[in-house]
């Protein structure tokens, strides 16, 4: 059960060991200033309806409560050790999961461990200002769960790193509240982290897109042979469903207002759905573009010795690793990966162990896919024509073998001239973004009400009915 | 105890039995049936413990409350009339012989 008594919440025993808590009740202080500094803007005394873990077990983990969210209950919450958990892959398959670091294995862990957790605080960073426009209270109350709990995963990793890593870890873990999205100086690690989320059809796309990637890389992640590691990322990917759902269903109900206008006003062209005050199909379209190319950046290169060596050594599985039938050792293995030859693009098999990332990033897009046919399946039922395509994957790509390369949507290599010169209508340009800001440049904060492009949600929270006080502005 | 009977898209079933008072997904978790992820921990935030609950089975369970109709909305394979999430289906003994149909994929 998980001791609610202590400072800090936890279910790893903290208290019996003094120096580890200690150190840990000296980070806490600072994890709050970061968070009054760079936390939701002017959020601080609001009461928010939000779910606090209370229990790991799949009978029900959560509470919901209001909660000013600088009193949130931010703590350390692992899964259940399985003493008979073995190493399930690479080199050391059939040893006991590992309780401690392997010293051979020090620094690589700590490098997955920090890169992990940097993206924690990064997004919180990102979405920031997002509670000044909001849609609704539902959805307010939305990104403030997405936020804190985006920031108990920042403490799941500086545990880590706290607990294991000794001095190193510590400096770590201060240096994960120093970073900022998008400082010139101080970047974030990846990417995607420091590009902005300057409205929220822009964070519903994130939270779809790019908080998926988190789920696969907790995924592969949950499988490692380090087994605290494993045991802290199984209890974030229950958390990081809802943010997953808040992404999913927030496409789908600005898609569904659009279409619903478009078919009430018998109108289809962009100027004439912009006219009415909703987001033109052909902008998600071009957002789409955007989040999906820049979050599939993030899976790294698609020959990857690093990937390989995580592999090998036990610290970095595959997507579901203990599910898949073979040798669970991939020596011998191939696997395809695709790259620009003389113009066009080529599949070619290489080594298995090299094309982790990419075995990863395909897992990921079968899954995505699956969420964009959702949201044709309701353009289809509002009787509208237009079907959402994620484009080629080696579009708009930054890192891997296309980086340098032009590639279309529809997957043909263009010269830099011909792709610049279609830009716009693949990805969102400055008036894209100017009209979507100019349907957000307030809040909606009367219960149950909506603002005009989005359609509420089926239900609310916690079965909650639309029109509760998801949050309470004091 | 009663019992569940997990039946998996190609046809292949296994009997089960649960103590009362523990959600189907649970349960299938616990005895390692494949076809229930159940990813969001059973707190019904994410539809991966999607099953289509045979008759007269269906009739006997409590109504879906909201949250749960809506969840279910972003299914991996498209909701039947018969759908529920197994993380909303705690065991009863008027539930034994339970049989629910798992879908061919839930992500």
């Amino acid at each position: 059960m998980i001791n609610y008594i202590d400072k800090i919440p936890n279910n790893v025993d903290l208290g019996q060991d003094r120096v580890l808590q200690r150190a840990l009740e000296h980070w806490q202080p600072a994890y709050l200033n970061w968070w009054y500094d760079m936390g939701p803007n002017e959020s601080h005394a609001f009461d928010v309806y939000l779910r606090t873990a209370t229990s790991v077990e799949p009978d029900g983990w959560a509470q919901f409560g209001y909660v000013k969210m600088p009193e949130y209950r931010w703590g350390i919450f692992l899964q259940p050790r399985d003493a008979a958990r073995q190493v399930n892959f690479g080199i050391h398959k059939g040893q006991g999961a590992w309780q401690d670091v392997p010293a051979e294995y020090r620094s690589p862990l700590r490098r997955i461990i920090v890169t992990q957790g940097d993206t924690e605080p990064a997004s919180v960073e990102q979405q920031r200002m997002l509670g000044m426009s909001c849609p609704s209270l539902y959805d307010l109350r939305n990104i403030f769960q997405v936020n804190v709990e985006e920031g108990r995963h920042l403490w799941a990793m500086v545990y880590l790193l706290h607990r294991y890593f000794g001095r190193d870890g510590r400096e770590e873990a201060e240096a994960l509240l120093d970073r900022r999205s998008g400082d010139v100086d101080n970047p974030r690690i990846l990417g995607a982290f420091n590009e902005p989320t300057p409205d929220w059809l822009a964070f519903y796309m994130f939270t779809f897109f790019t908080d998926r990637d988190g789920k696969f890389q907790l995924s592969a992640l949950a499988e490692s042979g380090f087994d605290p590691l494993a045991r802290t990322c199984r209890f974030m990917l229950t958390e990081e469903a809802h943010h997953m759902f808040v992404g999913e269903t927030g496409v789908s109900r600005v898609i569904q207002r659009t279409c619903e206008v478009m078919r009430e006003n018998k109108i289809e062209d962009p100027p004439d759905v912009r006219a009415l005050g909703v987001i033109d199909l052909e902008t998600i379209q071009r957002y789409l573009n955007f989040h999906y190319s820049v979050t599939l950046d993030l899976f790294g290169s698609d020959a990857s010795s690093n990937a390989a060596s995580y592999y090998t050594s036990g610290l970095k599985g595959r997507f579901e690793e203990t599910k898949i039938a073979d040798d669970h050792l991939l020596s011998e293995a191939e696997y395809p990966v695709c790259e620009v030859q003389n113009g066009k693009i080529v599949e070619k098999k290489v080594p298995a162990l090299t094309a982790l990332n990419e075995r990863l990033r395909d897992d990921y897009i079968r899954e995505v896919q699956g969420g964009v046919d959702r949201w044709n399946r309701n353009m289809e039922k509002n009787g509208i024509s237009f079907r959402l395509k994620l484009p080629h994957k080696g579009f708009h790509r930054a890192i891997g073998n296309f980086a340098g390369h032009y590639v279309s949507v529809d997957g043909q290599v263009l010269t830099e001239e011909a792709w610049k010169s279609r830009v716009q209508e693949w990805m969102p340009s400055n008036a894209d973004y100017q009209y979507v800001h100019s349907l957000m440049s307030g809040r909606v904060v009367e219960s149950g009400k909506f603002a005009n492009w989005i359609a509420p949600p089926r239900a609310g929270i916690n079965n909650q009915p639309l029109n509760f006080a998801y949050v309470r502005f004091n | 105890m009663p019992k569940i009977i997990y039946v998996n898209s190609a046809g292949a079933s296994r009997e089960i039995d649960v103590p009362v008072g523990i959600t189907v997904m649970s349960a299938a978790l616990k005895n390692g049936i494949d076809g229930i992820v159940g990813e969001c921990g059973g707190v019904c935030m994410c539809s991966t413990c999607h099953v289509f609950v045979d008759e007269p089975f269906f009739s006997r369970l409590p109504p879906m409350q909201d949250t749960e109709e809506a969840v279910l909305e972003i299914s991996a394979e498209e909701r039947k009339p018969t759908s529920r999430l197994s993380c909303q289906i705690k065991m009863t003994p008027e539930l034994d012989g339970l049989v629910v149909h798992m879908p061919a994929k839930q992500r």
